[in-house]
């Protein structure tokens, strides 16, 4: 008792920025640090999966429909939630999202988009987020380039 | 306890809390998210290939190309005028700077749609203006610039002016890649040097 | 938000004039903490006066810890901050000589200034010398170029050369000054001086 007597102002200075950190890195309002670190899944492409491989996960899966016409996206088990990609950052779904357990699937039309909102999720904390996609090979090349050897 | 082993017991204490905090120095997102979202949404940051290919013919110098596949797969083929940033790269210096800050316009291209969109959400994150992305990719470039062909039967003049831009883009990028591997290396040199010239500052 | 200067750009005047301000300021400080007397700076190369190394010290860690919460917070852009660079030949050699002008000058080259400024004749002769170094310095640099450049290492920071999280190097650096603190604490009751006080 004492002892918290004597160092009351230390102990209320670093009290005071304990909260503040733990406020900071609980809160949703922000990116999280390491911008890099956050992207990393994007550079093995393991954050692209097809509906086959989504089927076979193990825990619940959310499926977050974003495109406007709401195709259905049943042939996969779990949750479907229709959320427009505007309106993705509402407290409500952010919370949905990240306090989801299992796996968080995005779904939509337009790869690009996709690719965007995965983008801004994963740099917000939000682990265990996939891109559904069609096909694997969206980032192969599937072309061959015939070089005009009669220029020279 | 003195002041002073109170202030160390203090500093000590702060220390803890530092050690503890993921700091790893290294950037994060600087916009807020809902603002990055709404600029993400953005229609205007994609580009059609056409836009693209329209560029390349009138050899706009406020635009540049930036190509976010491997090394290799650049060296094989790439869009006239490009620069070769590779997505796993992009975040490993400071992309300001590759950027040129948003001065310049600067467009994002890979194969498909995921890396490049990555690559536009990053720099956005990071406060970039002026990225935008080539939809589709040297996929869509492939399909619709170098092997598009007018179908139907007349031309009006706005369809004409689309494929005479596409005929001598795909004239440019047949050019450009075709020539053998010295050259290639020797031009993307010179331009690497007229971009450190442009660059000026302390070194 | 910060560095202020790297965000918005401010005319040079002001940023000139901000500089002054922050000088005068820590000018002030120094003078009124008694940095300004040579004794005080001696004694902690004889050990009998340490307060220039708790005060620095203290200083330097304060400022790394203000600093990676502030950017913790999202309020300081640290990537923006200027990191200086690394010659390993020239900190060498400019450090043995610095040290010499210190322990025979009395003064750090702010010290020296801050008791300049209160007119102390031997400051005057310190700044003189200082002067005179730095003109020699310039006049010479095309012979000692190779040393002054010699085996650059950019800005490094050494957290990244040891391979752990800027947190826990700083957690490291203050359990090292709170250790250096009560060594030199004993060293002032070992080499304790009391004929050398304030008021001489």
């Amino acid at each position: 008792m004492e002892l918290i007597k004597n160092n009351k102002i230390v102990i209320a200075v670093v009290l005071i920025v304990l909260v503040l950190v733990v406020i900071r890195s609980s809160g949703i309002n922000h990116f999280k640090n390491d911008a890099k670190r956050l992207a990393g899944p994007t550079l093995e492409q393991s954050n692209t999966i097809t509906r086959e491989q989504a089927s076979r996960f193990a825990g619940k899966n959310l499926i977050i429909n974003m495109d406007k016409d709401y195709k259905s996206v049943n042939e996969i088990t779990g949750e479907v939630q229709n959320i427009t990609a505007d309106s993705i950052l509402c407290k409500k779904y952010v919370n949905t999202i990240l306090k989801h357990n299992g796996s968080v699937l995005l779904s939509s039309s337009e790869p690009g988009l996709s690719a965007r909102i995965w983008m801004i999720l994963s740099q917000m904390g939000c682990t265990n987020i996939y891109i559904l996609t069609t096909s694997t090979d969206n980032e192969v090349f599937k072309y061959k380039f015939r070089p005009d050897t009669l220029m020279h | 306890m003195n002041p002073r082993e109170k202030f160390s017991v203090g500093l000590l204490c702060m220390g803890m809390i530092l050690a503890l905090l993921p700091l790893s120095g290294s950037r994060s997102f600087t916009v807020k998210p809902q603002i990055l979202l709404s600029e993400v949404l953005d229609d205007n940051t994609y580009l059609t290939v056409d836009q693209v290919a329209k560029f390349i013919v009138s050899e706009d110098s406020s635009v540049q190309i930036i190509d976010l596949r491997t090394p290799e797969e650049f060296r094989t083929v790439n869009i006239p005028g490009s620069i070769n940033i590779p997505y796993s790269k992009l975040l490993d210096n400071d992309p300001g700077t590759i950027l040129n800050n948003g001065k310049t316009v600067n467009i994002f291209y890979s194969n498909g749609d995921f890396n490049s969109n990555y690559a536009l959400a990053i720099s956005k994150g990071l406060n970039l203006k002026n990225t935008f992305v080539m939809k589709g990719g040297l996929n869509e470039w492939f399909k619709t610039v170098m092997n598009g062909n007018f179908s139907g039967e007349r031309i009006s003049a706005r369809e004409n002016a689309l494929f005479e831009t596409r005929t001598r883009a795909k004239k440019m990028f047949t050019v450009m890649n075709s020539l053998p591997d010295s050259l290639k290396l020797k031009f993307k040199q010179s331009k690497l040097l007229a971009a450190k010239k442009l660059d000026g500052g302390c070194e | 938000m910060g560095p202020i200067s790297s965000l918005i750009s401010i005319p040079e005047w002001l940023d000139l004039l901000i500089a002054l301000l922050i000088g005068i300021g820590f000018g002030f400080a120094l003078e009124q903490a008694g940095f300004s007397s040579s004794r005080k700076l001696a004694g902690m190369f004889y050990g009998y006066d340490t307060t220039v190394i708790k005060v620095f010290f203290t200083a330097a860690i304060v400022a790394l810890i203000g600093s990676q919460l502030l950017s913790y917070f999202g309020l300081l852009n640290l990537n923006l901050v200027f990191v200086n660079e690394f010659y390993v030949a020239a900190s060498i050699v400019g450090g043995i000589i610095m040290g010499a002008g210190f322990i025979m000058g009395g003064f750090c080259p702010g010290t020296g200034l801050s008791a300049l400024s209160i007119g102390k004749i031997d400051a005057m002769i310190f700044f003189l010398g200082g002067m005179t170094g730095a003109f020699l310095f310039a006049e010479t640099y095309p012979f000692i170029q190779k040393l002054a450049n010699g085996s650059y290492k950019g800005p490094v920071k050494i957290n990244e050369v040891m391979g752990i999280s800027p947190g826990l190097f700083t957690f490291l650096l203050i359990i090292a000054a709170v250790a250096m603190f009560w060594i030199a604490e004993l060293a002032e009751k070992k080499f304790a001086r009391p004929d050398i006080t304030n008021e001489i």
